[in-house]
């Protein structure tokens, strides 16, 4: 036993990778002998090469863990969403470090470029471009946030002007500006209604948009007036979006939407139509208790006693 | 030619997120083994992970190079995952992804990978269940070659420390896996 408290030692430096041959030779003949200190020397060998039974995970669980925290980062510090040529850009850095990916977008590129040629001459005279059935097309496909903040078009300097009650004018830059006449519920008047309200260019034209998003009931303008009421930087254009949400009727998704003004917001005026609405339209009783729990602050005394006011009735 | 460390980190400060994505890149797989330590399955080591680089983006401002940055990551996944330990604060069973360690075997005929993979599920259970400290050393040393040196400085001990950790952790593996396999690991013990 007294031996092998000396061998150990030895073990303990040859794990470090700081052994002596001389040691090394010493050591190896006391393992030949002793099959407790060789069991242990075994058991590091086999660690050592054993590199590769580590479970592993996949290189695309990998990117995703990565884009989402690059996500996380821009979404802190900008406070406001992603816009699509950053999800694009973060897509196209990581192609681009893959050399049989570039190869195979430089052919790509090359065979575009031969045959867009043709394309332009083709489409040549047509009164409405090819270009405006792509961004139709869009439109009519992306049905929620996400999908509008990744189009590939991006609309900025939106203005929308009501002709009739039927029709609204819509004028937008999106590679080139365009200018047309559409129905209200037409998808190309809700895809840049959407986008315009999560442009952080102008106020003006957030709360311009948020004017013509609150007559349109659509499931991605709702989402996009959620986003807007959250998240805002500006006061007004929350309050604005929070009016617009308040014309969907027993709303799931916007009650706890509004649960959550009611805890985060700091403005009293926006808590209390939170209020406004979950009493308004059958919000769960549990739910409001709920939160009355989490009202503590001295700030919170208005709109704990109109809870309360509504739930004792 | 590939940046060096320092001058990611410099790009990063300087406002360059894709700079700080390839440091991630090039230090995933490692804060991934460790942090498997305390996930214990892709999906929530993948959250720790995820965590860790979020802090480290945090934290960078305040890295001042007296360590390698590999270290001071290490050292942020360590952190994170007695964290996340403790908010998930339940004994995990070393539930080990099937279909992570399929691949370690396909050249293997099957009996032989059979063989292999029930060892080295053993191996890696045995690995998990040591103490946090003695688990980072021990996947630090042999899963990501770890000078002794460095590994003290994540774990803010002396390498002479590190040495009996490991030495230690050998011989609790041992132990622990002539209890649950008397046949051994590769029938070499």
């Amino acid at each position: 036993m007294e031996r092998c408290k000396k061998f150990e030692k030895l073990i303990r430096e040859y794990i470090s990778g700081a052994l002596n041959s001389s040691e090394q030779t010493s050591l190896q003949a006391h393992l030949e002998k002793c099959r407790s200190c060789r069991e242990i020397f075994e058991l590091h060998q086999i660690l050592e090469k054993d590199l590769a039974a580590f479970p592993e995970a996949s290189e695309e669980a990998f990117v995703r863990m990565r884009q989402n925290v690059t996500r996380s980062i821009r979404r802190k510090e900008g406070d406001r969403p992603i816009p699509w040529y950053q999800v694009f850009a973060d897509q196209f850095t990581y192609f681009l470090r893959k050399p049989a990916i570039v190869a195979a977008v430089a052919v790509i590129l090359f065979l575009v470029g031969f045959f867009s040629r043709n394309l332009i001459i083709s489409s040549n005279g047509d009164t409405d471009s090819a270009f405006l059935k792509q961004i139709n097309y869009s439109a009519e496909r992306n049905d929620n946030l996400q999908e509008v903040e990744n189009s590939p078009y991006l609309y900025s300097d939106v203005k929308f002007r009501d002709l009739d009650g039927q029709n609204i004018a819509l004028s937008f830059n999106v590679t080139s500006h365009l200018e047309l006449t559409r129905k209200k519920d037409d998808p190309l008047v809700k895809e840049v209604l959407t986008q315009s309200l999560l442009n952080q260019e102008s106020i003006g034209n957030r709360l311009n948009a948020l004017s013509y998003a609150k007559e349109i009931i659509d499931p991605k303008i709702k989402e996009a007036l959620i986003f807007t009421m959250e998240n805002d930087p500006n006061f007004s254009v929350r309050m604005k979006a929070m009016t617009g949400l308040a014309g969907y009727p027993n709303d799931r998704e916007i009650q706890s939407a509004f649960l959550k003004i009611l805890e985060k917001e700091e403005q009293v005026q926006m808590r209390l139509m939170a209020i406004d609405y979950l009493t308004n339209n059958q919000t769960d009783e549990k739910l409001l208790r709920d939160a009355i729990k989490e009202l503590n602050r001295p700030e919170d005394a208005p709109v704990r006693y109109k809870l309360n006011q509504y739930l004792k009735n | 030619m590939e940046k060096s460390d320092q001058e990611l980190i410099s790009e990063t400060l300087n406002g360059i997120l894709g700079s700080f994505d390839m440091l991630m890149e090039r230090y995933q797989r490692l804060v991934y083994k460790v942090a498997y330590g305390f996930g214990k399955n892709q999906q929530s080591t993948m959250d720790i992970s995820q965590n860790v680089f979020l802090k480290a983006y945090e934290k960078l401002s305040s890295f001042r190079g007296e360590s390698s940055f590999k270290s001071w990551l290490m050292r942020i996944t360590y952190n994170e995952g007695i964290n996340w330990s403790k908010r998930n604060n339940r004994h995990q069973e070393s539930d080990i992804d099937e279909a992570s360690m399929k691949n370690q075997y396909k050249d293997l005929s099957q009996e032989d990978e059979l063989l292999a993979r029930e060892n080295r599920a053993q191996l890696l259970k045995c690995l998990l269940a040591l103490n946090t400290r003695y688990r980072l050393a021990v996947v630090l040393r042999y899963f990501n070659d770890m000078p002794v040196r460095e590994i003290a400085g994540v774990l803010e001990c002396s390498e002479g420390v590190v040495k009996n950790m490991l030495f230690r952790s050998l011989q609790q593996l041992k132990n622990n896996l002539s209890r649950v396999s008397l046949g051994g690991i590769d029938g070499t013990l």
